[in-house]
C-alpha cells in the first residue's frame, strides 16, 4: 500500500494526505462559515467589525483544524510553544517588515484610528479606506485608484481622519473698502439660511477677518453634513459672489494705486 | 389633498397640479407642476392602478441624509421634579404620492411646502444630523405645511428640567390625517439634567394612517425609542 509508504519518521503518504485533505477541507468549511456569517449579521454588524470578525472566524477554523493534524505530523503541539519562541525570534530577523507591518495591523485593529469607509490622509494618500487587512491597508483614493500602503507606515505616518458628522468648510471673500461689510455679511447670511444643508447649529460664522491691500476681507466658516459637503462648498460660493453682485457689493480685483510725483 | 384617488386625477391645491393619466395602451403617466417645479414619471402596470397622497416622514428632502427629526420649541418649557405633561407642538409636513396596487405601494413623488433645514444634535464626531424645525403652541393651520405633533413629558428627575429641543426617531413615525389636521404622538421621559429617551406612540386621535416611508430603514436590532444623551436646549 502507498499510503502506509513512510515519508519521514513515522508519517505516512496517508498522513500526509490526511493532512492536506483536512486542511483543504478547514478551508473550505472556513469559507462556508464567513459566508453565512456575512449573510445573517450583514444589517445587525457595522461591516468593518464583520470584516474582523470573518478574519478571525476564517482563520480560526484552519488554524484549528492544523493544530487537530499534529499529531499525525508527528509533531506534539504542546512542544510548538518552545520551537514558536525560537521560530519566532528567526522570523523576526528574517522577515522584519513583514512583521513590523503584522504587529502595526494588530494595532491599528485594536485602536482603530479608522474605520473601512472613512475618508483619510496618509502623508500624501488621501481617500477612502477600502479595507484594513493584517499586513497593509487599502486606501481607494480620490481618483479611482487603489493604493495598498503596509501597516507599518499607517502606524508610524501622520494620519488625519476626515469623518466626522459634520464637517466644516472655509470661504474668504474680499469686498470693496467702499462696500458695507454689514450688508454683506446679512448678504452672506441670506444666502446660507437659505441653503438646506448649512447647518443651523453649528452655526455658520461670518466676519471680518482682515484688512488686505485691495479688499476687505471676510471669512466665511460653514458646517456642512458629511455626506453632502463637498456638493454644497461647490454650490455655495457662486451663489454667494451672485448675492453680492445683485446687492451692488463689489469684490475687487488686487490694485495698487501709484502716484506720480511732478 | 390627502386621500386615495382613481386614474385619471386632475388635482389643482396650494398651487400645485396633479395630474395621473392612463392611455389605451396601459401607460400611466404621473405629472405634477406648479410653485414646487415640475415631476414627471411613466408607470407600466397591467392593472389600473390607484394614487395615495398623504404626509409623509418629514426626513425626505431636499435629499434623504437622515432619520432624524429635531423640533426646537418656540419657548423654552420647564417642568417640574417628578412632574410630567403634555406638550403641544409642531413638525414639518412632506406629501408622499404613492402608486396603489392591492396591498402594494410604491412612492412615485414627495413634496413640501416647507423650509427644509438641517442641523446638528452633540458632537461633530458623535452627534447625529437631524432635519430641523422651529415650533410653537399657535401652529401653522395648513395642513399641508404643519402637523401636530402632541409630546408626553414626564420628567424622572428631581430637578426642574428645562426642555427647548426633541429629538426624535422618524422611522419610528406615526403619523394620521383628518380633514382638520396632519397628527402625531410621541412621549419623552426624562431620566437626568442630560440624558432622556424619546418614542413616537400611536397615535390616540382617530383618522387615516398614512403609508409608511422609511420602514425599509429599520433593521432587526433597531431600537424603537431614541435616546436624547447631548441636552434638551
Amino acid at each position: 500500500m502507498i499510503s502506509s509508504e513512510r515519508v519521514f519518521g513515522n508519517v505516512t503518504i496517508g498522513d500526509v494526505l490526511f493532512v492536506t485533505i483536512t486542511l483543504l477541507l478547514s478551508v473550505i468549511v472556513a469559507k462556508m462559515l464567513t459566508i453565512r456569517v456575512r449573510r445573517s449579521l450583514k444589517d445587525k454588524i457595522e461591516r468593518e467589525n464583520l470584516e474582523i470578525l470573518n478574519k478571525v472566524i476564517y482563520y480560526g477554523v484552519i488554524l484549528f483544524a492544523f493544530s487537530l493534524t499534529l499529531p499525525r505530523l508527528g509533531i506534539n503541539p504542546s512542544s510548538l510553544l518552545l520551537a514558536g519562541g525560537i521560530l519566532g525570534i528567526i522570523i523576526g530577523f528574517a522577515s522584519k517588515s513583514v512583521v513590523g507591518n503584522f504587529i502595526s495591523g494588530m494595532f491599528l485593529i485594536l485602536e482603530r484610528p479608522m474605520r473601512i469607509g472613512d475618508s483619510i490622509s496618509i502623508d500624501d494618500v488621501s481617500g477612502i479606506v477600502e479595507d484594513v487587512r493584517i499586513l497593509s491597508t487599502v486606501v481607494r483614493s480620490y481618483d479611482g485608484s487603489c493604493v495598498r500602503i503596509p501597516n507599518e507606515k499607517v502606524f508610524n505616518s501622520v494620519l488625519t481622519n476626515y469623518t466626522s458628522v459634520a464637517r466644516r468648510f472655509d470661504y474668504r471673500i474680499g469686498i470693496s473698502y467702499s462696500d458695507d461689510a454689514e450688508k454683506a455679511r446679512k448678504v452672506i447670511l441670506e444666502v446660507l439660511e437659505d441653503h438646506p444643508f448649512v447647518l443651523g447649529d453649528p452655526a455658520p460664522q461670518i466676519f471680518v477677518d482682515s484688512l488686505g491691500d485691495s479688499s476687505v476681507e471676510i471669512s466665511i466658516r460653514i458646517w456642512a453634513p458629511s455626506q453632502v459637503w463637498f456638493d454644497v462648498k461647490r454650490e455655495l460660493l457662486w451663489k454667494i459672489k451672485k448675492a453680492l453682485d445683485e446687492n451692488g457689493i463689489e469684490i475687487p480685483f488686487p490694485q495698487l494705486d501709484v502716484k506720480l510725483k511732478d | 389633498m390627502y386621500g386615495c384617488y382613481d386614474i385619471p386625477l386632475n388635482l389643482t391645491e396650494a398651487g400645485i397640479e396633479i395630474k395621473v393619466e392612463r392611455d389605451q395602451t396601459g401607460k400611466t403617466t404621473y405629472g405634477r407642476s406648479g410653485i414646487l417645479g415640475e415631476v414627471s414619471k411613466t408607470i407600466v402596470s397591467r392593472e389600473n392602478p390607484k394614487v395615495v397622497i398623504c404626509p409623509v416622514e418629514p426626513v425626505n428632502l431636499p435629499k434623504r441624509i437622515t432619520r432624524y427629526l429635531m423640533i426646537e420649541l418656540d419657548k423654552e418649557v420647564l417642568l417640574g421634579p417628578k412632574d410630567e405633561g403634555t406638550i403641544d407642538t409642531g413638525f414639518p409636513v412632506e406629501i408622499g404620492v404613492f402608486i396603489a396596487k392591492r396591498d402594494k405601494y410604491s412612492l412615485i413623488d414627495v413634496f413640501s411646502f416647507t423650509k427644509q433645514k438641517f442641523s446638528l444634535y452633540g458632537g461633530v464626531r458623535d452627534g447625529i444630523i437631524c432635519r430641523y424645525w422651529r415650533s410653537g403652541p399657535n401652529l401653522n393651520k395648513d395642513k399641508l405645511v404643519e402637523g401636530h405633533l402632541r409630546l408626553q413629558v414626564k420628567n424622572d428627575t428631581s430637578d426642574w428640567i428645562e426642555i427647548r429641543k426633541v429629538v426624535l426617531d422618524a422611522s419610528e413615525m406615526k403619523i394620521v390625517y383628518s380633514e382638520d389636521e396632519v397628527y402625531s404622538e410621541a412621549e419623552m421621559k426624562i431620566l437626568s439634567r442630560k440624558v432622556g429617551e424619546v418614542r413616537f406612540r400611536k397615535p390616540a386621535n382617530g383618522g387615516t394612517e398614512s403609508i409608511k416611508l422609511l420602514k425599509e430603514m429599520v433593521v432587526t436590532a433597531h431600537q424603537s425609542k431614541f435616546i436624547m444623551e447631548d441636552g434638551f436646549k
